[in-house]
């Protein structure tokens, strides 16, 4: 579904990706750890076309998307949810989830979104209540919940998560990464970055381990989260011994 | 500038101290409370997982943002309005999570840039270059210097800054940082983006630092590996609260410590 | 003053606040997107006034020419973004808004060139015939004008709110990041904007021009005008300039009807100037807290620029001054003079290098501080009796102390303040040297100055002043040279590439702004001096706002960090006008100025995108040398 092959990428003169090899498959569920300055963002961000690549190739669903626009690639079946979630702040609930569709409709809102809006009330119940407040009025969870329903607004086949869960309560997180197992059981693919690499892994198929734009180390879920030395050194487990 | 004077302070008062430090960003709590101090020479380390708090924490004790309430004591003084210049005056230094050297400049005339609170000399005395300007120059070229060449940084002197690895740009902006004579360098994340080589390095030379001129650094990271090598004391932040401070080694069986890092397993 | 007179003022009031809103309405709306300060935006309004009357005088009827020109001037503001802002993808903000200077000129050009300078009537759309409303009479065209407006603005609020576009307008200025995530192209939102700015100002212009005459002039006044609307309003609100412009309109009128209409504009100019400085985010604005000023502009790399006086300065130095007296020696009479004010302007721009180059702040009223030398010399030497060389003095005093003050007010917030506060300011000054005949001697300003004189040397001919001028243009030279090798230039470095770090090194940025201000303030106020002993008369013409344009062109050109290429810029800037005449013969017409201004204009854009792309410095020196090359073979023509 997503394979990216030698993929370079920085900003000036900075290499933050280097010849990163990377694939997820249909109906997976993958996790990139590693510390913070590791390139997570910056990957995620190269993906879904927000920032340029220096070298290498991206395929989505079989096809060369290096040279595409994010909205291309949002019509294409990608959504993401960016790092520290980057709402409309001074726009309302529903301004937000409309934009969310912004890539697909066009410039006339079309008739059938009213049923996209419905259906992503139903997943996040809450957001109904607060669809006239402004997004920056929202609790932490609450806008957590904005930013996973206007990615999906954009009727994703494959959800790129940048930490979802920066800034949540241990429960709100629970929460957080219970609506996204939700979504994967309808079948939506997902990418996600993620320092609490524990609760992540325990959800993930697969994982890779990112530091200083390199993989250091990739594999099942299992695998990973029982490798001594990662744990120690990635995983932040090792200071509890 | 309204330095408040404490006299009845002795001596030996803390370099730094946080006092009921609270922030709030519309509404939102991102700093709840906070106190602690650091003592001259020591190394102290804010932790906590992302979003905690420590950035905010950090900016307030930089100048950049003016806390909602709570206090922030310099040697046992406290200036308001409280700006980055003047936290520099005071003897604040800091350096950089993305690293900000000046790109326009060389490596040399970066960490020049560092002495830049030795003296003031107003534009004019620059133009006629009055003998002020001369011995400031002077003065900051002997400090960038010493630096260099105790930082290992001389056969770059001349280079563009910007050009240089990311570690050397790191060791380059605490040169910029320990330019000034500071009481205190504030570290932001200062081993993000190092290899482990790299930051063992760092590490190396951070403690050597605090060993041989009395200024205290305050590391914030959430790099566990990196700091709990480093520093002396932790003072860990969790959603805007301080919720323990210590040894390092007590910190890590601290069971709030380890559910903060760890979430609820 | 009774009742109807009063109506009678507050109509016109409105129905010019109208016109101001929308040129207002266009400047919010492309810097809430784009964060652009697009100073061309007076000129869309006044190239709607001018098409609608070119295309009604070629026999075109009214009902369908006002919207060809209203299109007209949305596909110019879409064009200017596609073929200049686009392509000057590293720039900065500073050299963007420098870009729109440019595509101001560049359209006041084109349609003098085009169209020449004389004033069109236009006819009213329904008859000219004044209503009556209880002894007030207003226009038809007046109704027209506010109730487009009004139309205009449901139609923005439908927009904004309700469409899709709108929605992803507000979000791209709500949030970069975050639209470029949904897939919201920020380059075509910019495109969108432009073009909307355009259509906005290109209908309030329309619509307007049969009140007045449609006249190439009134461009800088309405982008002026709107400008204030905009920032008296709210820069950031949707509907703040429509506010802003009425209020606008209404002290504009009622300080001409109830003060003096000799004083509106320093009324008027000087209401902004104190929304500026007592409330810069409008009235109806919010200031954003809360934010950490992380803010770090790209910043082109000028290369590395030792802070430190170097063999190669001397060297430079040496060969600008074998240069500059060789050609003293070798040029011809008439090229003597334009080197003469070549030398004037030079002086100018070295102050500029410091304070656009180094410190990032864009003044568009040197010519302010050029007043403030030239009257100082006049009227001390004529009236008081003091010498030349006591009166220059005076003047750079004076003018400094006026740049710290304005300064103190104006750095306090970070952004591009200075450029609208320095044009206003020069606004006033000029209606008060119209106005104190005491002190300026009015319109026809102060006759019969003595030439410089000092130690009982006079300096009468072209060839004497041109030593004069030559001696001045190389003190500001080394006084330039000397503080940007020192370490206050480091620190202005230092601002320039990142300003919270400069801060966090000491340094007090507030102060560094000044003292650049305060720099180029003294340069303006020894140019204006020198030019007044020249031509032997102090008057406001020559440092009106088109000599703002030539600066700014003249800085441009030269390289904004350049301080050699300052003389250079100036020359190309002096010597434009006589080349034109060379090649297309007379330059005097309105065709041949037109032609200046178009050039202009084209020059400023095109060496942007040239420095901002790539490799800077190669940039800028090709065209130089091409520049260079191309003066060569006119000089030995001649």
């Amino acid at each position: 579904m997503l394979e990216i092959n030698a993929l370079h990428a920085g900003y000036g003169k900075v290499a933050v990706l280097d010849a990163i090899d990377l694939e997820v498959n249909e109906g997976e569920f993958v996790a990139i750890l590693g510390p913070n300055g590791a390139g997570k963002s910056t990957l995620l961000k190269t993906i879904a076309g927000v920032h340029s690549p220096q070298s290498g190739t991206i395929s989505l669903f079989g096809r060369r998307i290096g040279r595409l626009g994010t909205a291309e690639r949002i019509r294409m079946g990608l959504g993401a949810i960016p790092e520290a979630r980057q709402l409309f702040a001074d726009m309302n609930v529903r301004e937000n989830l409309v934009l969310g569709a912004y890539a697909r409709i066009g410039v006339r809102i079309p008739e059938s979104l009213e049923t996209d809006l419905d259906e992503v009330f139903v997943l996040f119940p809450r957001l109904r209540e607060r669809e006239k407040q402004s997004a920056g009025s929202l609790s932490g969870g609450e806008a957590q919940m904005l930013a996973i329903a206007r990615a999906l607004m954009g009727r994703p086949r494959l959800l790129l998560c940048d930490e979802p869960s920066l800034g949540l309560a241990p429960m709100l997180v629970r929460e957080m990464l219970g609506a996204l197992e939700n979504l994967r059981e309808q079948g939506i693919t997902i990418l996600m970055a993620d320092q609490n690499a524990l609760t992540v892994l325990r959800m993930a198929d697969r994982g890779y381990v990112l530091d200083s734009g390199r993989i250091v180390a990739q594999g099942e879920s299992e695998a990973l989260l029982n490798d001594k030395r990662l744990r120690a050194a990635y995983l932040g487990v090792g200071l509890s011994q | 500038m309204t330095p408040v004077d404490d006299g009845e302070r002795p001596v030996t008062s803390p370099v730094l101290q946080v006092e009921e430090l609270s922030v709030q960003f519309g509404g939102l709590c991102a700093v709840d409370e906070v106190s602690f101090s650091v003592e001259p020479a020591e190394i102290v380390g804010l932790i906590g997982p992302n979003g905690a708090g420590k950035t905010t924490t950090f900016n307030c004790i930089s100048g950049v943002i003016v806390p909602t309430e709570g206090n922030i004591l310099i040697q046992g003084q406290t200036v308001t309005p409280f700006t980055p210049e003047r936290a520099c005056a005071m003897g604040v230094l800091r350096t950089f999570q993305n690293v900000r050297l000046f790109g326009e400049l060389s490596l040399r005339e970066n960490i020049m840039m560092g002495a830049y609170s030795a003296g003031r000399c107003s534009m004019v005395s620059a133009m006629l270059r009055l003998p002020i300007h001369a011995r400031l120059e002077r003065e900051a070229a002997e400090r960038a210097d010493h630096w260099m060449d105790l930082l290992g940084l001389m056969d770059y002197a001349d280079a563009g800054a910007t050009s240089l690895p990311l570690g050397l740009q790191r060791v380059a902006e605490l040169a910029r940082a320990m330019a000034a004579n500071p009481q205190i360098v504030l570290l932001d994340e200062p081993g993000a983006g190092l290899n482990k080589v790299e930051k063992e390095r760092l590490s190396d030379i951070l403690r050597s630092i605090a060993a041989e001129t009395n200024c205290a650094l305050l590391v914030v990271d959430h790099d566990m590996g990196l700091v709990m090598g480093l520093v002396e004391r932790l003072v860990v932040l969790d959603f805007g609260k301080l919720i323990a401070q210590g040894v390092p080694e007590e910190m890590v069986r601290h069971p709030d410590v380890v559910e903060a890092y760890l979430g609820v397993a | 003053m009774d009742l109807v007179s009063l109506g009678q003022i507050v109509i016109s009031g409105l129905a010019n606040g109208a016109l101001y809103a929308f040129v207002g309405l266009g400047f919010s709306l492309i810097s809430r997107s784009t964060g652009i300060i697009n100073f061309a935006q007076g000129d869309f309004a006044m190239l709607g006034a001018v098409l609608t009357g070119f295309l009604v005088a070629g026999g075109i009827p009214l009902i369908l020419a006002v919207p060809l020109a209203v299109l007209v001037c949305g596909l110019v503001g879409g064009g200017l973004h596609v073929l200049a802002i686009q392509r000057a993808e590293r720039a900065n903000m500073a050299q963007l808004i420098i870009m729109t200077i440019g595509f101001a000129i560049l359209i006041q050009g084109a349609v003098t060139w085009g169209w020449g300078s004389d004033p069109i009537a236009i006819p009213a759309f329904t008859g000219s015939a004044p209503l009556d409303l209880f002894g007030v009479t207003i226009l038809p065209q007046q109704l027209w004008l506010v109730g487009t407006l009004a139309l205009v603005t449901a139609l923005m609020w439908f927009f904004f709110q309700r469409t899709v576009l709108g929605l992803a307008l507000r979000a791209g200025a709500s949030n970069p990041l975050g639209a470029a995530f949904v897939g919201i192209n920020h380059k075509r939102l910019g495109a969108y904007s432009f073009v909307a700015g355009g259509l906005l100002g290109g209908l309030g212009g329309a619509v307007w021009a049969p009140i007045a005459f449609a006249q190439v002039d009134i461009g800088i006044a309405l982008g002026l005008k709107g400008f204030t609307a905009a920032a008296l309003g709210g820069f950031g609100t949707t509907f703040g300039p429509i506010a802003g412009g009425l209020i606008f309109g209404l002290v504009e009128s009622l300080a001409a009807g109830l003060i003096s209409s000799a004083y509106t504009d320093a009324i008027s100019y000087g209401l902004l100037l104190v929304v500026l400085i007592a409330r810069p985010q409008g009235l109806l604005g919010k200031i954003k807290r809360g934010a950490v000023d992380d803010h770090r502009e790209e910043v082109l790399s000028a290369g590395l620029l030792a802070t430190r006086l170097s063999r190669q300065d001397f060297i430079r130095f040496s060969v600008a001054v074998v240069v500059l007296l060789l050609l003293s020696v070798i040029l011809a009479a008439s090229w003597k003079t334009a080197a003469l004010f070549a030398g004037i302007t030079a002086i100018v721009v070295i102050g500029m290098v410091l304070l656009t180059g180094f410190a990032g702040q864009i003044s568009l009223g040197q010519g302010t501080f050029m007043m403030v030398g030239a009257y100082a010399s006049g009227y001390l030497t004529l009236k008081q009796g003091w010498p030349p060389i006591a009166a220059i003095a005076f003047g750079m005093v004076f003018a400094g102390l006026l740049a710290l003050v304005l300064g103190r007010f104006i750095f306090r917030l970070r952004g591009y303040y200075l450029a609208m506060a320095s044009l206003s300011l020069l606004m006033i000054f000029q209606t008060l040297a119209r106005e104190l005949h005491g002190i300026t001697g009015g319109p026809n300003g102060l006759p019969g100055i003595a030439p410089f004189n000092i130690f009982g040397m006079q300096f009468f001919s072209d060839d004497e002043v041109f030593f004069v001028i030559l001696v001045a243009t190389l003190l500001c030279l080394i006084a330039g040279l000397s503080i940007t090798r020192s370490r206050v230039g480091r620190a202005l470095l230092a601002m320039r590439s990142d300003e919270l770090a400069a801060r966090a090194c000491g340094a007090n940025v507030v102060r560094l702004k000044i003292g650049a201000f305060v720099f180029a303030a003294a340069c303006a106020s020894l140019a204006g001096s020198l030019y007044v002993h020249y031509l032997g008369i102090a008057n406001p013409l020559p440092f009106s706002f088109k000599s703002s344009i030539e600066h700014i062109v003249a800085l441009t050109l030269g390289g904004f960090l350049a301080l050699y290429g300052s003389y250079f810029g100036a020359a190309v800037v002096v010597a434009l006008p006589s080349v034109i005449t060379t090649v297309f013969g007379d330059a005097d017409t309105q065709a041949g100025a037109g032609l200046k201004f178009l050039l202009f204009g084209l020059l400023v854009i095109v060496v942007i995108i040239l420095q901002s792309n790539g490799n800077t410095r190669r940039g800028s020196e090709r065209v130089r040398g091409w520049l260079r090359s191309g003066l060569r073979l006119k000089t030995a023509e001649t």
